[in-house]
């Protein structure tokens, strides 16, 4: 029985401290089952590490190369010039058409956007959301294993998209609150923002449009995030500072059904 | 509009051509090792270069390598989960804790794939859940820190010790017969 568990794992890994390595192997000298544990860990790594993969093939090798030939399929391309009334009106059943403020617009490349509710709209989305839960995409508060260690503190009550699909409004239900989170592809318009101060929340300029309930929107890498919620003001810094400026480009329903804790990197422990 | 005309002062983009020859071996050595298949790994690469190429416009210098771990790796989970979660609603929530991930022994063509390709390292690796086995693949295959894994995966530094350390585990056990030193104590 070793008694070092994952600080063996660690070692074994050199991702252990000058400090706590020097305590470990201190150990180590004098514990046969430590030593042995040590070893095996070393090994399993070697093993892993020599192991022979094949090669990519000429075929693949080949559709990479012409990857860029391709054109851009109309979902994906940006800057895209587009009908964004339509998206309008179908984001209206959630929100009233009158609560959408028209700030939303294609301004050259790359695509601009500023924030998808008004002040009052943010209100009526809310109210929306707590009485009458989504039922677009209902996505299981736990898909398995333990890796979504911290899930059921928000579900996804319904997820819909904007902007032509490339835009996303999910809305959350959990503990204390309601969140309704707005992912849009490109660069904030600094015209809808230029009446505000930036605030700094974690580190990063956010801009708050109102605060009962709190709505702000912000830059995160490629895209911009909007959040209303009516959490408390603790939960809402904590939310919004733990979401990810992710540059990695992937749909953000699949972000979502990844469960929120990852989502936001997760509430403290 | 081409894909480098804003936020690139100082960098001059590589041709696609040269994009795909420095990075395709690596992204696909770690597409196969998370996949377990040739057919699974050569789409996650394509998906994976259609992502970069879409997104190069985003690209920071500097980065390249993390940003296709981030973007295979992650690609390779949602997949994953999908799949996992198809699968629940098919079977029922009774059945989910009777679900165990497919092995492919049973499946002549990957047998035959892997007869010279240490078939058992990715038989161990294939038993591990897509979870550990990306925290696994991305330390021991790839060669990154603990402290570059959680970046690319997107947790905490606790759960890709503990991650690690259980597949490990899982993986000793499985690979036993490999086993060059001997168990002592």
């Amino acid at each position: 029985m070793a008694h070092l568990g994952y600080l063996l794992t660690a070692l074994a890994d050199g991702q252990l401290s000058p400090a706590t390595t020097e305590k470990v192997l201190e150990h180590v000298a004098v514990c046969r089952p430590c030593a042995a544990e040590l070893a095996a860990e070393r090994e399993a790594r070697r093993i892993l590490a020599e192991a022979e993969c094949e090669s990519v093939g000429a075929d693949l090798a080949a559709r990479l190369r012409t990857i860029c030939d391709e054109p851009l399929p109309v979902d994906r391309a940006r800057p895209h010039r587009s009908r964004h009334a339509a998206a309008w009106v179908g984001l209206g059943s959630v929100v009233g058409a009158s609560a959408l403020a028209a700030c939303l617009f294609v301004a050259g490349s790359p695509r601009e956007a500023g924030p998808l509710f008004t002040d009052s709209g943010a209100l009526t989305t809310l109210g929306a959301v707590a009485e009458a839960p989504g039922t677009a995409l209902a996505v299981p508060a736990a898909l398995g294993g333990s890796t979504i260690a911290d899930d059921g503190v928000f579900t996804v009550t319904a997820h819909r998209t904007v902007a032509e699909g490339r835009g996303s409004v999910v809305e959350l239900a959990g503990q204390g609150g309601h969140v309704v989170l707005v992912v849009q592809p490109g660069r904030l318009d600094p015209a809808s923002v230029a009446h505000l101060d930036p605030v700094e929340v974690l580190g990063a300029p956010r801009y708050v449009l109102a605060t009962e309930p709190w709505h702000a929107v912000w830059q995160s890498g490629e895209d911009v995030v909007e959040i209303v919620t009516d959490l408390p003001s603790h939960r809402v810094a904590e939310l919004v500072g733990h979401f990810p400026a992710d540059d990695y480009d992937v749909d953000l329903a699949a972000r979502v059904t990844r469960g929120w804790s990852i989502l936001t990197g997760g509430p403290p422990r | 509009m081409t894909h480098a005309d804003f936020d690139a002062p100082t960098w001059t983009a590589p041709s696609w051509e040269q994009i795909v020859e420095e990075h395709s071996p690596r992204v696909y050595r770690l597409a196969y090792r998370l996949t377990g298949n040739r057919h699974d790994a050569e789409d996650l690469t394509q998906e994976t270069f259609v992502r970069v190429f879409r997104s190069l416009s985003q690209y920071q210098p500097g980065t390249f390598e993390g940003w296709l771990h981030r973007i295979t790796t992650n690609l390779f989970l949602d997949s994953a989960r999908r799949k996992s979660r198809i699968r629940f609603e098919a079977l029922g929530e009774d059945d989910g804790a009777r679900l165990v991930a497919p092995s492919g022994r049973g499946n002549p063509e990957r047998g035959f794939e892997h007869a010279n390709l240490d078939y058992d390292v990715q038989a161990a690796l294939d038993a591990l859940s897509p979870e550990y086995r990306a925290a696994v693949v991305l330390c021991d295959i790839e060669g990154l820190s603990y402290e570059e894994i959680a970046a690319t995966l997107g947790i905490k530094m606790g759960t890709v010790r503990s991650r690690i350390h259980r597949a490990r585990a899982q993986l000793r056990a499985a690979l036993a017969h490999r086993a060059q030193t001997v168990e002592v104590g």
